[in-house]
């Protein structure tokens, strides 16, 4: 099963609800492993949630084999589950 | 290490911390109905560094060792650092509606960082390794520091070293081998009960015959001879009250401010970091202030956002919300307090490196970014007030609410009768409308008003302070040959 980090931005101003999109992909996605990302674990991806376009969020500190996936608008579900499945079909 | 919220409340009952309030020492104060919710809101400061959705504004790397620590305990390291600083600061006041204290000590280490470095250079002293030492204690230990700036200042028309009463400003009073004596008091000190340590800085700048009050120095808050005496807040005592309920309007949370003594305390020379280099004084005063305008453009900010979505909340409850004037006053609210924001970011988006390798903010910028928030948030509680309608401020008690004494003549309690005529909208029953409102009571004129309004205007300097950096930062000269020429003015 794939694993993929999960790395939320601090939420200061989010212009949508990022743990309500995170479930989203969550459960389209159940072929796949998430958790909270830690230092010094290997990832196959991450995917990281950020509030808004600014997407602020550091996620440079975690180790990540396949790629990363950025959500940052209400509109990138579909985005990004398709990105993540790219991954995992990789 | 990094300190839950509850590990942080039980730290604070290992202090002797010496409070006193209405005249009396408080023994319990941690569990004072006036007190806690001013620790409630610090806690929220811990509480969030565990939860991976604010994580990433809540903590950072530590420049000193490598490890992960609270951001309120970070030197900030480049302009990301410095705009994580106000993020994380508007996340805390949408938290918790109310001043979370922990801010002072945050701008008093960066400015303490840089300055001491600077003065080593200049004196040859040992300021910098001593407060980087000092720094190192607070990360690990993971403590709240009260950045103490603020003296007296008895006469405002004297300077330190004229005032009648010479511990109107502190000073040190004994130079030892070992140490200094010091006395005077800090005033106006925002979250000083609830700190595990104070970190003092001199108030303004000094002039050569001020030497003994260009002073800087950390002791802990129960050190011998240090106590506080606890400032008084609109409506504090609704907190004291049986059965107040809603009538606090925010349960949970409260900011806190004291006057902090200091009757001849020993400072060990490992804690003292500016002792006689009046010259440095207004640095170490500038940088701070530079810092603790910055956090305006974050706090207020946050605070600003419950304080928004009550009014809207009010608007749907009263039934007013489809109305075109409440709909454009939400606008308006919205538009003032991101202005405050962007100062917030833009301040910090222009900073540079100093000599030390910290990050300061942009000094105009974010003395821009403060002499706004002496004024928005005043505009953003009249809208709020306006949309709220009179009843915030005429409603009955919590207790007439909940009361089962028959007065109608059909048997209806005061309750019932409270019920009946305070009804509005279906949206909301009676009891989440009056909620809404004395929430916006707390926050216009209650006791979170103190952090809202008064400290708006002066915290981190009263908007004179602001004009006159504005001032030495503007640069009309260079303006005037702009307009020249256009002007076609040789």
């Amino acid at each position: 099963m794939i694993k993929i980090g999960v790395k939320y931005c601090g939420g200061c101003n989010p212009r949508f609800d990022r743990g309500a999109m995170f479930h989203s992909i969550q459960s389209r996605l159940e072929e796949a492993h998430f958790e909270h990302a830690k230092e010094g674990v290997n990832y196959d991806a991450l995917l990281v949630v950020s509030g808004c376009t600014n997407n602020c969020a550091s996620y440079k500190q975690y180790k990540y084999n396949k790629g990363v996936v950025h959500v940052k608008d209400s509109g990138e579900l579909d985005k990004a589950i398709l990105e993540l499945k790219r991954i995992m079909e990789d | 290490m990094l300190m839950t919220g509850e590990q942080y409340i039980e730290s604070l009952r290992k202090l002797k911390t010496r409070v006193y309030m209405f005249g009396e020492q408080v023994e319990n104060w941690v569990d004072h109905p006036i007190i806690r919710p001013s620790i409630n809101c610090v806690a929220m400061t811990y509480k969030l560094a565990h939860e991976p959705e604010y994580s990433d504004l809540m903590t950072a790397k530590s420049n000193l060792t490598g490890e992960t620590v609270n951001r309120f305990g970070h030197i900030h390291q480049n302009t990301d650092d410095l705009r994580k600083k106000v993020k994380m600061q508007r996340l805390l006041g949408q938290k918790t509606a109310s001043c979370f204290q922990r801010c002072v000590g945050m701008d008093a280490f960066n400015a303490e960082y840089s300055t001491t470095f600077e003065i080593d250079a200049a004196h040859g002293t040992d300021y910098h390794p001593r407060f980087v030492d000092f720094l190192k204690e607070v990360q690990a230990g993971d403590w709240t520091v009260d950045g103490a700036m603020t003296d007296p200042k008895g006469d405002r028309g004297l300077g330190p070293s004229n005032q009648k009463d010479p511990d109107l400003f502190l000073r040190v009073v004994e130079q030892r081998p070992d140490g200094i004596v010091v006395r005077g008091a800090k005033a106006h000190q925002t979250g000083c009960v609830n700190s595990h340590w104070h970190l003092v800085m001199p108030t303004q700048a000094m002039r050569p015959e001020d030497k003994d009050y260009a002073v800087s120095f950390a002791c802990p808050s129960d050190v011998e001879g240090l106590y506080m005496i606890y400032g008084r807040q609109s409506c504090d005592t609704r907190k004291m009250e049986e059965d107040h309920g809603m009538d606090v309007g925010n349960q949970q949370f409260g900011g806190q401010e004291a006057l902090v003594v200091f009757d001849d305390v020993f400072i060990p020379n490992k804690y003292v970091f500016l002792n006689g280099e009046t010259e440095f004084a207004t640095m170490l005063v500038e940088r701070f202030a530079g810092y603790h305008r910055q956090s305006y453009g974050g706090c207020k900010v946050g605070v600003g956002d419950v304080l928004i979505g009550a009014a809207a909340l009010a608007a749907d409850y009263n039934g007013a919300n489809k109305a075109s004037h409440i709909k454009d006053k939400l606008i308006e609210m919205t538009h003032l307090n991101e202005t405050l924001y962007c100062c917030g970011i833009a301040c910090s988006a222009e900073g540079y490196a100093t000599d030390s390798g910290a990050y300061q903010i942009d000094l105009l910028l974010a003395n821009v970014c403060k002499q706004n928030v002496t004024r928005f948030p005043y505009e953003i509680v009249r809208l709020a007030e306006d949309i709220a309608g009179g009843l915030m401020v005429t409603m009955p008690a919590n207790k007439d609410f909940q009361s089962d004494l028959p007065v109608a003549k059909n048997g209806d309690t005061i309750g019932d009768i409270c019920n009946k005529y305070f009804a509005a909208s279906p949206a909301a029953t009676t009891m989440e409308r009056m909620k809404v409102l004395r929430l916006i009571e707390n926050m216009c004129l209650g006791t979170a008003a103190v952090g809202y309004r008064t400290e708006s205007m002066h915290g981190a300097g009263s908007p004179q302070a602001q004009r006159i950096m504005i001032a030495r930062q503007g640069n009309i000269e260079a303006k005037k040959e702009l307009a020249k020429v256009i002007a076609g003015i040789k």
